[in-house]
């Protein structure tokens, strides 16, 4: 199991890039494949946004928390905040369109990380929303 | 973000770098606004290294404004990286990936 990498982030939309910068980093120190970085800063920059986007009352100053962590196979993140309740595994996302007329605009976020997370767990603890993404690394 | 006309009423957009909430805010005004006067777009993704949600929104709408007018939105050369997350998100099934420039050109030039 490797050291446990921490990084902090207020909730603004701007943070997402220090989120990318950080992971490509980290990418270099945890050895991780481009494919397995790739689904990283993806999933990441999805759960992210929609935390800084939708989790607190506007003009509220809020921390997420990002922890990055490998063991020889797996890859883990988690994401901790502490706005309002959202489990990513009990949303619903719009069924796939099948032509651009019908085609919402939305929702795709959600689909993102259920299609490149290889393991989704999602826990309310007290105050706090805690996901926790894992990737095989190949 | 570059545009190159092809025939009249078609072009090409090559994009490049990432297309995530800082990329897209940066070229959205403008993709909206050629998607919304030519018939025909096709849009190089070549040297797009990184797609999120909100760089699919962008595509999305530029298709959609230019279907609604009978008109025909292509994607050229993505990465394998981004096609995934094309086919992740079911963007493959309503724009029609090439691999190829002039098949992608011809088929934007259809209905102009």
């Amino acid at each position: 199991m490797s050291e446990r990498h921490s990084l902090t982030l207020r909730n603004d939309r701007a943070e997402v890039a220090r989120v990318m910068t950080w992971v490509d980093e980290l990418a270099v120190t945890l050895a991780l494949p481009p494919g397995t970085t790739h689904a990283l800063q993806l999933c990441l920059d999805e759960a992210v946004t929609n935390i800084v986007s939708h989790a607190f009352e506007p003009n509220t100053a809020h921390d997420v928390q990002i922890a990055l962590w490998r063991d020889d196979r797996v890859l883990y993140a988690e994401v901790t905040d502490d706005g309002r309740p959202f489990d990513p595994l009990s949303y619903e996302p719009p069924v796939a369109p099948r032509d651009l007329r019908s085609a919402k605009i939305g929702g795709l976020g959600i689909r993102l990380i259920r299609g490149f997370a290889d393991q989704i767990i999602y826990q309310r603890s007290g105050p706090l929303n805690r996901l926790l993404l894992s990737f095989r690394v190949n | 973000m570059a545009v190159e006309p092809v025939v009249p009423g078609v072009v090409k957009v090559i994009l490049d770098g990432r297309l995530d909430i800082t990329g897209a805010s940066v070229i959205d005004l403008q993709f909206s606004a050629i998607a919304g006067s030519h018939k025909g777009i096709v849009v190089d993704l070549a040297n797009v290294s990184f797609l999120a949600s909100i760089g699919i929104r962008t595509l999305l709408l530029g298709a959609k404004s230019v279907q609604r007018r009978g008109g025909t939105f292509v994607l050229l050369n993505p990465v394998a990286e981004v096609e995934r997350v094309l086919e992740v998100t079911g963007v493959t099934d309503l724009m029609p990936i090439y691999r190829d420039s002039e098949a992608a050109v011809a088929a934007a030039s259809a209905h102009t």
